[in-house]
């Protein structure tokens, strides 16, 4: 949960929003981490919803996507590939932990979960930062 | 290829509590009583929070796409946990005699 929702999804969102100009397409490509949830728990947690549970949460993606992208849309020249690459790793991650967390929350409470989550996070994080270099 | 700006701490803070910290807290305490692929399809409510933050504080007029689809997440949420297990295991029929 720490490494692929803290860190690993974190530092891929990071690197998608410095890697492009528009964010339109970049939070069309995370909005789909449910679909992602959705495998990885059919595969870990032995999640199987009925038939019109997909339909409908096609839909709500769907609808949720128009609404993050507003009248406006998006433009796939302002971003690079790289982007919208980082954007689907960002999507994939996210989505995982999800189902990484519901495996951890079966066992531990949710606030223990959640430290557990956030210090470690930080402290992979501040160690990336120094290791990298790039100090805010 | 982003400017940096300036930014207030408190703001990060508030950011920090109000929008990640308390937001997993409330996650996680959800995935510990209904199934994941139900939590994830729920989190997709957040851009209706926008949606609708939007046209309380800023008076922004909504588009009828944005209508319809906010009003599609609404009926999802609701619909959705009807919806969701294949009963693998049914309870035994009572057969009578």
């Amino acid at each position: 949960m720490v490494l692929v929702g803290g860190v690993a999804g974190s530092w891929c969102f990071s690197q998608a929003l410095a890697a492009t100009q528009s964010l339109g397409f970049v939070f069309v490509l995370i909005g789909l981490q449910p679909i992602f949830t959705i495998i990885s728990s059919s595969i870990v947690l032995k999640e199987h919803p009925r038939a019109s549970f997909y339909a409908f949460a096609a839909t709500t993606i769907f609808a949720s996507i128009l609404l993050t992208i507003g009248d406006t849309g998006f433009s796939l020249e302002s971003s690079s590939l790289r982007a919208y690459i980082f954007a689907l790793l960002t999507a994939v991650f996210w989505g995982s932990s999800t189902t990484i967390g519901k495996v951890v929350i079966t066992h531990n409470s949710h606030l223990y979960a959640l430290a557990l989550k956030y210090f470690f996070t930080g402290l992979i994080g501040w160690v990336i930062v120094l290791l990298s270099h790039e100090m805010i | 290829m982003v400017d940096k700006i300036s930014v207030r701490p408190l703001d990060i803070l508030f950011i920090i509590f109000i929008s990640d910290i308390l937001a997993s807290a409330l996650y996680l305490k959800s995935l510990k009583n209904i199934p994941a692929t139900i939590a994830t399809i729920f989190e997709l409510a957040f851009p209706l929070t926008g949606f609708i933050l939007d046209f309380i504080l800023y008076d922004v007029t909504p588009s009828p796409m944005k209508v319809v689809a906010a009003f599609t997440i609404l009926v999802s949420i609701v619909i959705l946990p009807h919806c969701h297990f294949i009963e693998e295991n049914p309870e035994p029929q009572t057969v009578l005699a």
